[in-house]
Formats: C-alpha cells, structure tokens, sequence
C-alpha cells in the first residue's frame, strides 16, 4: 500500500506542475485570442495569469535544469542509456521548435497587425470632424443662449432686494424650451432668487469658483457643462446691471437643456471618440502586452516541449538503460541481476526475455561450478594421489610438453618444483642436459611402438648414476591431450645397486668359499713338492723345480690376496663407530707413504677434528688407502704422484657433514669406470682385483655418506666422500 | 521583427523607468490633517499637494480614467489595533466633447466638472471627509493617512509598465497624525 500510495504521490507531484502549467497556458492563450473582441478589458485574471505564467516559467525551468544537469551527468560519466536520453531529446527538440517558432513569428505579426488594423485615419479624423461639429454646435448653441440671456436681463426691471418680486420675474421667463432654470445670486454665489420649470426640483446647483470668477471678471459665463444628473446643459451667467447697496452685485445664471437628439448624438459621438482615444493611446502598451503574453507563451511551450522531451525520452530509454546496466551487470559476473518495472510493449517483452536468459544462465553457470567443483576435486584428489606416490608421475600433451608433474618425478629428478611446468622435456634437456636420454626415450616413444612401453635408462647426475626404471602409456584419443603421454618412472638406482652388490656377495662369498679351501693344500704340495725334489734333482732342474714352486707359492698366496678381499667385500657391516679425529687419522695414513721408496707427495688443507664425526677408523683407513693407492698407482712408472687431500664442513639438507676431496693430477678415471664407478671388476690397473672403489663406496655407504668419482677440467681424478657430522 | 522590436521597447523601458533619477515635479503629499471630533465620527481636513506626472495627464487627456484612492487608518495608542479604516475614491476623466475635466467620488453622486485641469486638483487639494467612527474611548489615537493613483484600477496594458515606470509612482505614502480623545 505504501508502495501504491508512494507512486500515486510521485505521479501527483509530477503531473499537478504541468496541468497548471498548461491551465496558464490555455488562460493565455484565451486571453490573446479575446484580443479582437475586447482589447481594453483584460480582464483582472490579467497579472495574476503574468505572475502564474511567469512562476510556471520559473518552475518548469527549474524542473529542466535539473533534469539537464543530471543527464550531462550521466553522459559524462558514460551511464547506460544516457547517450541514447540526450539524442533523444536533441531529435524531438528539432522536430518541435521550428514549428513552434513558425507559429509564434506568425502570431506576433497577426497580432501587431490586428492592433495596427483597428486604427484608421480616415475613421479617427472623421471622428475628431463629428467631435468639432459637436462642439460647433454646442458654440452655436452658447451664442444663442448668451444673446437670449441679455435680452432676459433687459427685460427684468430693477426688483430691489425683494426676492419674492425676483422669483416672480424669473418665473416668468423660465419655459421648456429654455431656460429651464432661472436664478439669481450674489457674487459669491449665494442664491437669492430662483426658478425652475419644474416645480418640485431641486435648488439650482451653485456654479463652480472658475465660472463665478469668469462672469465676475468678463461680466459673462457660458459653457456647455454636465450637470449633477450627468445630462450635458448649457450654463449661461451673466451680470446683472443693478447692484445691492454694499454688495459686488448679482449674477444671473441660466440654464438651458439641448435637444434631446442632439444630446444623443453628441453623447454617442463623444464616447467613440473617448474610446477611440483610449485604444488609440493604448495600443503600443497592448500591442506589447500581447507580445509579451505570446512570448511567455512561447517559452512556456518551448519550455514545456524541452521537459517532455526529457521525460519521455527517459520513459523509453528507461528500460534500455536497465537493459544495458544489466548487460554491465552480468559481464562483470553478476548473473543474479534482475531489471524490476516490466512494461506490456516490445521493451517489456525484451526485459522479459532478458531475465528470462539471466536465469538460465544462472542455472548454466551453477552447473558449470558444480562441475568445475567435482573437476577440482578429482584433480586435488588425482593430485594427493600423485603427491603420495614414491613413483615418478609425468603427464605430456601431444606436443612433449608436461602438464602435470608431481612431487616424487622432481624429487627422484632432483629438480625443483615447478621445474617442468608448461616446458617440453626437450626444452628442460637443454636446461639440465642429464635429462637428455629420458627426454630421448619419450621422443622415441611418441607416436610409435606399442601404446604401452617400459624400459630402464640410466642418468648421470651430479656425478651419480640415477637408474630409472621407465614406463609410458598413450593417453586414449577420446580424452583430453589425445595423442599425450603419462610417464611412470621409479627410481631404482639403489634396488639395482643391492641387487647387484647382493649377487656380487654372494659371487664373493662362493668364490672365497670354493677358492680358498684349496689354495693351503696347493701351497702346501708344492711346498712339499719342493722339499722332496729339490735335493733330487740335478742343479738345473732343482732350480727349475724352484722357480715353479715359488711360482705357484707366489700365485697362491695372490689368490688368497683376492680371495680375502671378496672376503672382506662379501662381509656384511659390522662396524664399530666410535668418535675420532679424521684429520688425524688421514695425517697417519699420509705419513706411511712418506718414505723414500714412495713417489707420492700429499697437500694437505684438513679441519681440526671435526668434532662429532663417529665412524670406524678400521674402515675409513681402509678406504683412505684404497684411494692413496688408486692415485699412486695411476701414475707412470717413474713419475711421483701429487696427491691433494682437502677436508671441509658443508651443510646439506638441514644437516652438517664433513667433505673429504681427494685428487691426483694423474690420468684421470677411464670413461668405464666412470660409467660404472662402483661396479666390481671394473678396474683401469693392470694388476688390480676391481674391488677398490666398490669397497670404497661400501664403507662409505655403512657409514651413512656418500662417495662420487669425476675427472676435473684441470686434470686427474677426483674423489669426494661425504659423511654426516652428529649434531 | 516587429515583434522582436516590441519586446525589447518594453524591457527598455523597464530599465529606463527603473533609472531614472533627479528632480520630479509630480505626486502627492500630504501636508497636513487637522481632527475634529463630532458625534461618533471624525471630521478630518486633509491639505495636500497632487500633481500629475506629464504621462498621466497624457493618458487622462487620452480618455483613460485615473482613480486616486484616499486610505484612512485609525489606530489606538499602542499603534496594534486598527479601530476603523474609511477608503475614498475620487475617478478623474476628460470629457472632450465640453474640453472639461470631471470629478466623482466613487459611492456617492457627487459630480463635478472643471474647465482646467489645475481646478480639479486644486479642488481635491483640500479635502473634508467625515469619518464615521461610532463611540470612541477616551485616549490617545493615531490617524494615518495615505492618497495614492490607483495603477491597478488602470486598463490592463497599462498596468505593467505602471508598476515598473516612475511617472505613474504617486503616492504619497502613509503620514501619521496623533491626536487624543478627551472624556
């Protein structure tokens, strides 16, 4: 109801202004239009129609200029339907003001015109001539009135200052034909005597102070004067010639009617010749009040047409503007916007239709996000998936480039995150160029051989060797990334490595077992062999028999040499770590090749300690002289080996560890050794078991550290080992 | 254009009546008023000096009848009541046919004409207007007066330029005349 009497208010508010707007208009107009019936009578509504007209103006002015503002408002700030609104109004201003202007140019000349064509020479001099002969009438008249009064005066004896004897002689001259009244007074116009023709009339009317001074002064008065009953008389005073002892004397005044046609005429020719006056004097004043009656007008429909421009252009841009406010609305994500006030035309029909579109895309766009939602929560639970999965996971469109890849691929890869995103692993290849015989094995892969593959390939990274085991499937055409990839890879470097160090044990373990059992009775038979023959055989076979015990002495003893080595690689750990000092344990094991017979000259560059290092000094020995050993021994006979042994303390993943580098400026470790450094039986020395580096990296491997082989740029081999260093 | 030309004539002349300054030789003042106390009534003798600006005389000559309103206001000592209020109207007109000048007091019959035109103001120069008041209590009292040309009672064209134009501005303003009542 509130809402009801609200719009009923505002429409009332609204159309009250412009009904008296018009009411003053159509007032004005009526009042122009009465121009040639009554010009003179306005009426009285007159001013109060300027001042409604001229407040109507004000208002109405009012009402448009702030309608105007607003909408230059509006255009300035590109507001929807704004530019439409004042183009709009620009179009019905121009089809409204030139004939408004016509009409208005028009009126006015109409206008000027009609008050030009009341006047007429010929009429006003024609009045002016029937005025003059009226007035030559009444002159005539005057001179015979006057002529007849002196012979009246000659005729009335001297009475004395017997009034009765007056009246009686003044009773005798009145008549119907005139005078009509007759009286006599003093000069200063006391009566003393009078008489009318008509017994029960009033006293004669004193003449005026003017006409009593004329017939003092020139002894005569006439004039043609309206009398009290306003009927147009000619008065007549004239001095009589005897005089009142004392007294300035007595005037005779007489009145004489005119002809009652001629009083008629003349009373007819005056007033047209008043009104004619009248108009002829009032006609700039009227032709200006009319003007300015049609200006007001004027501007009022000007005025009136501007606002209705105005309204109604906002009326019909109205639903448009909303229509493109709601366009603006929902471009910008807004799709539960809905335009209210629906209209029963076309517009309506289009809003209509506009909310009808907004609701269905509102439901399209809630299906969209609930699927999208389900789509995201597949992907985070492929992705928690993926991210649990120790296995490398690489997923490729159909041109080699990854789409996803998760936690384990770049932590197996050692690669950070977000490594491969978006990039080709061609194109990562080049930035990390071990990754090039996986980058080569999916190329290979694509497109061609079976839809599902697996192969193992080795990378060389960071001077170790990652194992893989890949395995790739084609994604199915009718998917997303039709013609993709996804790779699995784990990383089976250590499983490969226990595996084989496992059979190499156990290869060790039998070798020992089955060699070394029969090595003591070999020594032994031909040490015997020896003994008993040597004394029997003559001096040269005794000799030879020497030569071939000790040969087979000296292999025996070889082979248990070796055999104690598998022994040793064979042996599962069995350390005892105990806290020590590494620095001094390398500078011991330095300090037994430092004789004349050893060509090795050592640089040192050790940290104290350090401190909180716990291995078995058995085994690092071990492996120190394993290493001191390989270094010498790469060297050319004759040559002195240079032999660079460097500690320092590093942090690595959170933790300390102590780095121990050693380097020779040798040969260098062949390329077999390098492709597999740790392998057994993969040795560069002529004499050499093919244990040293895979002993090496066993001892290290129980001590929890790490051992890597390179050849520097510089020259010669290096060997890095970390271990971890207790807090 | 015509028109145009006609609109404009009016502004100007707004703005030319609206500016002038300097000496007038027309308009109405009172000069004195002089009570008598009769029987539930006042005789008031008003004296004053009213002269016709050259456009009223022209317009008077022209046949357009000027009205000259005479106002009365009789007020008690504190100045807050009106006790009694007697408006008088006198119509000048020209009579062209006799060349004679008319006076009429509007609500009575009294008609009078004058060769001149100086003979009518003269004659209304001097005015005796017998106010009827009814019982008046003893005390002091105040008579205002005021005479004035009535430019509403003018034929409508001519009212708006009237009310902006000095020559058709007379009036004499209101005067205050004390007097007392005795027991």
């Amino acid at each position: 109801m509130a809402f009801r009497n609200k719009r009923v208010r505002r429409f009332v508010l609204r159309v009250i202004p412009v009904v008296v707007a018009l009411v003053v208009l159509l007032i004005s107009l009526m009042l122009v239009s009465n121009v040639q019936q009554d010009p003179t009578r306005f009426s009285q509504p007159y001013v109060w129609v300027l001042v409604l007209t001229i407040f109507a103006l004000l208002v109405v002015s009012a009402a448009i200029f702030h309608r105007v503002i607003t909408l230059t408002r509006k255009v300035r700030e590109h507001a929807p339907g704004a530019m439409l609104s004042a183009r709009w109004v620009r179009y019905f201003l121009a089809l409204s003001l030139p004939p408004v202007l016509i009409v208005y140019f028009f009126s006015a000349y109409f206008l000027t015109q009609t008050v030009a064509g009341w006047f007429d020479v010929g009429v006003e001099a024609a009045l002016a001539d029937s005025l003059e002969l009226g007035q030559q009438f009444l002159e005539n008249r005057k001179l015979e009135v006057r002529n007849q009064v002196r012979r009246l005066i000659r005729e009335i004896d001297n009475p004395g200052n017997d009034a009765d004897v007056v009246r009686r002689a003044l009773l005798a001259n009145v008549s119907s034909a005139g005078p009509i009244e007759l009286s006599v007074m003093e000069a200063d116009g006391r009566m003393m005597a009078s008489a009318n023709i008509n017994m029960l009339a009033d006293l004669p009317e004193r003449p005026g102070d003017y006409a009593l001074l004329q017939a003092l002064d020139r002894g005569e008065y006439a004039a043609a004067e309206p009398m009290a009953d306003g009927i147009l008389r000619i008065r007549v005073i004239q001095r009589l010639p005897f005089n009142v002892p004392g007294g300035q004397g007595y005037l005779l005044q007489a009145i004489y009617p005119l002809p009652e046609s001629i009083t008629t005429l003349t009373s007819q020719i005056e007033k047209e010749y008043h009104r004619y006056q009248n108009l002829s004097y009032l006609r700039e004043p009227l032709k200006q009040s009319f003007i300015l009656i049609l200006s007001l007008v004027l501007l009022l429909t000007v005025l009136l047409a501007i606002l209705a421009a105005l309204n109604v252009s906002r009326k019909l841009v109205t639903p448009i503007s909303k229509l493109a406010q709601g366009t603006r609305e929902i471009a910008a994500g807004d799709l539960t916007y809905e335009i209210q006030g629906e209209t029963r035309d076309e517009l309506g029909f289009l809003v209509q239709s506009f909310n009808e579109m907004t609701e269905a895309l509102t439901r399209a766009s809630q299906e969209a996000e609930h699927s999208r939602a389900q789509l995201q929560s597949q992907s985070e639970y492929l992705e928690t998936v993926l991210g649990g999965l120790t296995a490398g996971v690489l997923t490729l469109d159909n041109d080699q480039k990854v789409v996803t890849a998760n936690a384990a691929a770049e932590e197996i890869l050692g690669m950070p995150s977000g490594f491969f995103a978006g990039q080709s692993l061609s194109e990562r290849a080049e930035a990390a160029p071990y990754l090039a015989p996986l980058a080569n094995l999916i190329r290979q892969q694509t497109g061609r051989g079976p839809a599902e593959w697996q192969r193992e390939i080795r990378l060389q990274a960071h001077g170790q060797t990652l194992v893989l085991l890949v395995r790739g499937s084609r994604l199915d055409k009718k998917i997303s990334y039709a013609g993709g990839m996804v790779i699995v890879f784990d990383d089976v470097t250590m499983l490969n490595q226990a595996q084989r160090e496992a059979a190499w044990a156990e290869v060790a373990r039998r070798l020992a077992h089955e060699v070394k059992n029969p090595l003591t009775p070999i020594r032994l038979a031909a040490e015997r062999l020896s003994m008993k023959l040597k004394n029997k055989l003559g001096e040269e076979d005794g000799k030879m028999l020497e030569r071939a015990t000790g040969t087979i002495v000296s292999q025996v003893e070889a082979l248990r040499s070796l055999v104690d080595a598998f022994g040793d690689y064979a042996l599962g750990p069995q350390l005892e770590r105990l806290p020590m000092a590494l620095d001094q344990l390398i500078k011991d094991v330095v300090a037994l090749y430092q004789h004349e017979e050893q060509r090795v000259n050592f640089h040192l560059k050790l940290v104290n300690g350090p401190p909180g290092l716990s291995a078995d000094s058995g085994q690092v020995r071990q492996l120190l002289h394993n290493l001191v050993v390989n270094s010498s021994e790469a060297v050319a006979d004759g040559e002195e080996a240079e032999v660079h042994i460097r500690t320092r303390l590093i942090n690595q993943a959170g933790k300390k560890w102590l780095e121990v580098e050693l380097s020779d400026r040798g040969p260098g470790y062949p390329r077999a050794v390098l492709e597999k450094p740790f392998e057994p039986y993969v040795t560069f020395k002529t004499h050499g078991s093919g244990l040293g580096l895979a002993i090496c990296r066993k001892i290290v491997a129980e001590h929890d550290g790490r051992i890597t082989i390179h050849n520097p740029a510089i020259g010669g081999a290096c060997t890095t080992i970390i271990l971890p260093l207790t807090q | 254009m015509r028109s145009c030309a006609s609109l404009l004539s009016i502004f100007l002349f707004v703005l030319v009546g609206c500016g002038q300054q300097g000496t007038v030789d027309y308009g109405f003042t009172i000069r004195n008023v002089s009570i008598s106390q009769a029987y539930q009534s006042l005789n008031v003798h008003l004296q004053q000096d009213m002269q016709l600006s050259q456009q009223a005389r022209e317009a008077l000559e022209h046949g357009v009848t000027l009205i000259i309103m005479l106002q009365l206001e009789l007020h008690n000592d504190n100045n807050m009541m009106v006790v009694r209020e007697d408006n008088r109207s006198f119509q000048l007109r020209y009579l062209p046919l006799s060349e004679r000048y008319q006076l009429s007091e509007e609500g009575t019959d009294e008609l009078r004409t004058f060769s001149r035109l100086r003979h009518l103001l003269a004659s209304i120069n001097k005015l005796n207007v017998q106010m009827t008041t009814g019982p008046l209590l003893p005390g002091n009292y105040e008579l205002r007066t005021r005479i004035h040309l009535d430019e509403s009672r003018l034929p409508t064209p001519m009212q708006l330029p009237a009310w902006f134009s000095p020559q058709w501005q007379h009036d004499s303003e209101w005067s205050v005349w004390p007097f007392e009542i005795n027991a």
